[in-house]
This record gives structure tokens, C-alpha cells and sequence, in this order.
């Protein structure tokens, strides 16, 4: 379980956060909606201390800590107990697709190379990046190089998976690929899952709860029906007004 | 007069035992201003309080006077004021001053080039879990080096250059070496024909070095 608490946040004199608390169940699978600007992808870089917040707490299994005094080490134990893919993919453009997918396991995690080959193979098999796995990042496209972000993300085996926007920088038809991707990463080991997404079927096919931020606070949050049927927030339903065109 | 070819190549062997000198010289000076540029970058990086501005008369000053007046000033000016520097050998007043003329340049390069370093790199490696220096020594530096190899070279290059300026405080490098030839031998254009060509094919000898060297990190890059 992960329980934040009170959770602030800001950039200089911009507060992003103000007091953000929620609680998610292992394995449950959260998708955050929001406009552009309302702190969802603070809020999910907080949880593995990208960003600093400023106040609040979080737990999450044997870990407490306190944002106002956390240290180094709890630093490295939180961020070792998730992974993260990104909007931009971020793959590490000195290293190969297969160096990429090794590292986290080798240089982070210590597993004895051989293994961590062994590994990282099949991983490159469920991404299927096989062929390309001497092939460096710029040498690949957008969706090759997300498919390694996932990769990467897998060989963590960190039981919290973070997601900030996936799709949104992918071409419409590689939606579908990385949708079956993530279902793969998540169902597999059964991961507590936190993804912001703008797209609408992505969270009806991944979400089991919805959580809704708006000026950098929890507006509404719920299933899937509850927030997109019969929450009667005013922001919320405008909100989901302008999704529902966009998608 | 003419040019006499058969003079031409007995000043190789005349100038080439002080290229080991020459190149001790401009390494020493690279090796001293590689470690002062780390320190001078990541103090302006982390903008430590105080060394900041410190350092940035400090690039401003020697990036904007000659190195030979630099060195007159350490060498001749200021055992005036600082009686103990006239104890230290002239060979180590030239190595000191190419280092801290190298270090204004450099220190830049290097800072530029860790900048130029997208942020989400960063964050990719701290999002797996790496240490600082983990990410530093696997993802950031390989990065930056590619970056900042052809300012790197061109450091050497400069040094390598840079080390003719012992002839002015009597350090014994190729250059000098040449001046004494020359004036015991009367002939110029012979033993500067030969001393200008050492100095091309070394900075041939590293620019091809920097060809495969930027070849190699540049794998991947396209």
C-alpha cells in the first residue's frame, strides 16, 4: 500500500502541489487526469523524489518518509521500489537497446551478468526489439525507443510502475502496441500501476481508479464509472467535456 | 644563401631530443588544467557562493590577456612582491601558467558541455535507481566527453603550441633548442622549416587520434 499525505510541492515561488493525500492498494492500477498545468506529473515525480516536495509524507511498504527531512539514503530506497517511463522516452543515448535494459540490473541492482543477460534477452523478446538490440536509440523511432523506456522500466522489477503521459508523444497507431505493452508489463507481476494519461481509452482499458487534479489538488477521485458518469464536479465535467473532444 | 637540404636534416636531430621535454611540458600543463577545470565547472555549476564570481574574473582575466604577458607577470613581476617564486624553476612557472591559462578555456568547454546534457537523462538514471556517481560515470560523463572531445583537442593542440613561450624564460623545449641552432649555425630558414614541421606533424599525429577517438564516441549518434 502507498499512503501520501499532505503532499506540497513547488518550483521557486510557484506551489504546483497543495497538500495532495491519497492512499492506493498494491496491484491497484490509477490513472491521474487533469489539464496541462495542474500538477499531475509533479505529483507522480514526487512519488520517486524527481522533484522535491516540499511537505507531506509518503509510505510504501517498510518505507516512511517525511518530505521535509528525507535523506539520501531513503532517496535511493524509494526510488528503488519504482520505475518509470516517460513522456520522451528518455532512453540512455550512449548505450545500446540491450545496454539500456542490462544497466538497471547489473549496475543497479547487482544481479550477476549472466543472469542479467539471460534477462535482458527475454525482456528484448516481449518488447520485441530483438533485432535491434546493438541499434542505438537515436537510430530508432519514436515507438522503438518508448518500447525501450518499457524495457528498461521492466528490468527495474520495482513493484510500483510510473507513467507519465506514454502515448502522448507516439503516432495514433502505436497506441495500441503500447497498450498491449503496459497491460504485459502490469499484469505479469501484478504492479501497482500510476499513469497520466490524456487519452481516454488508454485509462477505460488500464484504470481501475481515476484520480482527478486541478490546481494541484485532488478534485475528484473514484472508479472509472463514479468519475466519468456521476461525479458532478463543475472542473471535472468541463474537463472531461474538452477530453472527450480531443480524443 | 639558398635553402640547403643536407643542413635541413641535421636539425632534427639537433631539435627532436627536447620534444620529450615539449611534450612534458604541455601533458603536465593539460593534466594540472583538466583537474582545475573540473573544479572551476562544477563550482559554477552548483553555483557555490562566493567561488562563482571568484571564478568568473578568474576566466575573464586570463581569457582576455596574452599568455606571454601572464607569464612575464608570474615569472618576472612577481618575485618582486613574492621573493619565494623566484625558488621555483622556470619549467615549473610555464607549466603552472599554461594550466591556468588552459583551465579559463577549458573549464568552459566543459561546463557547456554538461549543460548541454538533456535533463531527462538525468532523470533516467535517478528514476532507476542510480547513485549520482553511478549515473555520472555510465551515463553523463561518456555524454559530455563526446561533447567537449574537439574543445578538449584543441587544448592539447594550444599546449603543444603554447610550450614555444618557454624560449622566453630559457626552459629548454624544441623551440629554444631551435633559437641556439640557429644562432650558432646562421641558418633560419633551414631550422625553422624543420621546427615548424615537428610542430605540424604532432598536431597531425592528434587530430588524427581526435578523428577516430570522435568516430568512436560518436557510434549512435546520427
Amino acid at each position: 500500500m502507498i499512503k501520501i499525505e499532505g503532499l506540497h510541492c513547488q518550483y521557486g515561488d510557484n506551489k504546483v502541489l497543495h497538500g495532495i493525500s491519497t492512499t492506493i492498494k498494491k496491484g491497484e492500477k490509477i490513472a491521474i487526469i487533469g489539464p496541462s498545468g495542474s500538477g499531475k506529473s509533479t505529483f507522480i515525480k514526487s512519488l520517486n523524489y524527481l522533484v522535491s516536495p516540499t511537505q507531506g509524507t509518503l509510505e510504501f511498504e517498510d518505507l516512511k518518509v517525511d518530505f521535509e527531512t528525507i535523506t539520501p539514503n531513503e532517496v535511493q530506497r524509494l526510488r528503488r521500489k519504482s520505475a518509470m517511463v516517460f513522456q520522451q522516452h528518455e532512453p540512455f543515448l550512449n548505450k545500446t537497446v540491450f545496454d539500456n535494459i542490462l544497466l538497471p540490473m547489473t549496475i543497479v541492482q547487482k544481479v550477476p551478468k549472466d543472469k542479467a543477460i539471460e534477462e535482458a534477452n527475454e525482456i528484448l523478446e516481449k518488447i520485441d526489439l530483438v533485432e535491434k538490440k546493438n541499434a542505438y536509440p537515436l537510430m530508432l523511432s519514436g515507438g522503438e525507443q518508448q518500447r525501450v523506456g518499457i524495457g528498461r522500466a521492466i528490468a527495474v522489477h520495482a513493484p510500483l510502475l510510473l507513467m507519465d503521459e506514454p502515448t502522448s508523444s507516439l503516432d495514433p497507431e502505436l497506441v495500441e502496441e503500447m497498450l498491449s505493452l503496459i497491460r504485459l508489463m502490469i499484469e505479469e507481476e501484478d504492479k501497482t500501476l500510476i499513469i497520466v494519461s490524456h487519452s481516454l481509452n488508454l485509462v477505460r482499458e488500464i484504470a481501475d481508479r481515476v484520480i482527478f487534479i486541478y490546481n494541484g489538488n485532488i478534485l475528484s477521485e473514484g472508479t472509472l464509472d463514479y468519475v466519468f458518469n456521476e461525479a458532478t464536479d463543475p472542473a471535472l465535467k468541463k474537463f472531461l467535456r474538452s477530453l472527450k473532444l480531443a480524443n | 644563401m639558398g635553402f640547403k637540404f643536407n643542413f635541413f636534416l641535421t636539425v632534427f636531430p639537433e631539435v627532436l631530443p627536447y620534444l620529450k621535454n615539449t611534450l612534458w611540458i604541455a601533458i603536465a600543463a593539460y593534466v594540472l588544467s583538466f583537474i582545475l577545470s573540473i573544479i572551476v565547472s562544477v563550482c559554477r555549476a552548483l553555483n557555490v557562493k562566493g567561488l562563482y564570481k571568484f571564478f568568473e574574473v578568474y576566466i575573464s582575466f586570463f581569457r582576455s590577456t596574452p599568455l606571454v604577458t601572464q607569464l612575464f607577470f608570474i615569472y618576472l613581476g612577481l618575485p618582486q612582491i613574492l621573493p619565494i617564486i623566484s625558488e621555483v624553476s622556470e619549467m615549473t612557472i610555464l607549466i603552472v601558467v599554461m594550466a591556468l591559462n588552459q583551465t579559463a578555456f577549458m573549464s568552459e568547454i566543459i561546463r557547456g558541455a554538461f549543460l548541454s546534457i538533456p535533463k531527462g537523462q538525468y532523470d533516467a538514471a535517478k528514476s532507476i535507481g542510480m547513485t549520482t556517481n553511478e549515473s555520472l560515470r555510465h551515463i553523463i560523463i561518456p555524454q559530455v566527453i563526446r561533447i567537449a572531445l574537439p574543445g578538449m583537442i584543441n587544448s592539447v593542440i594550444s599546449l603543444i603550441k603554447g610550450t614555444s613561450m618557454g624560449y622566453t624564460i630559457g626552459v629548454l623545449e624544441m623551440m629554444t633548442a631551435s633559437r641556439l641552432y640557429s644562432a650558432r649555425t646562421f641558418r633560419q630558414i633551414e631550422v625553422y622549416t624543420a621546427l615548424l614541421l615537428i610542430y605540424w606533424a604532432i598536431v597531425l599525429i592528434i587530430t588524427k587520434t581526435q578523428s577516430r577517438l570522435e568516430n568512436r564516441l560518436n557510434r549512435g549518434y546520427v
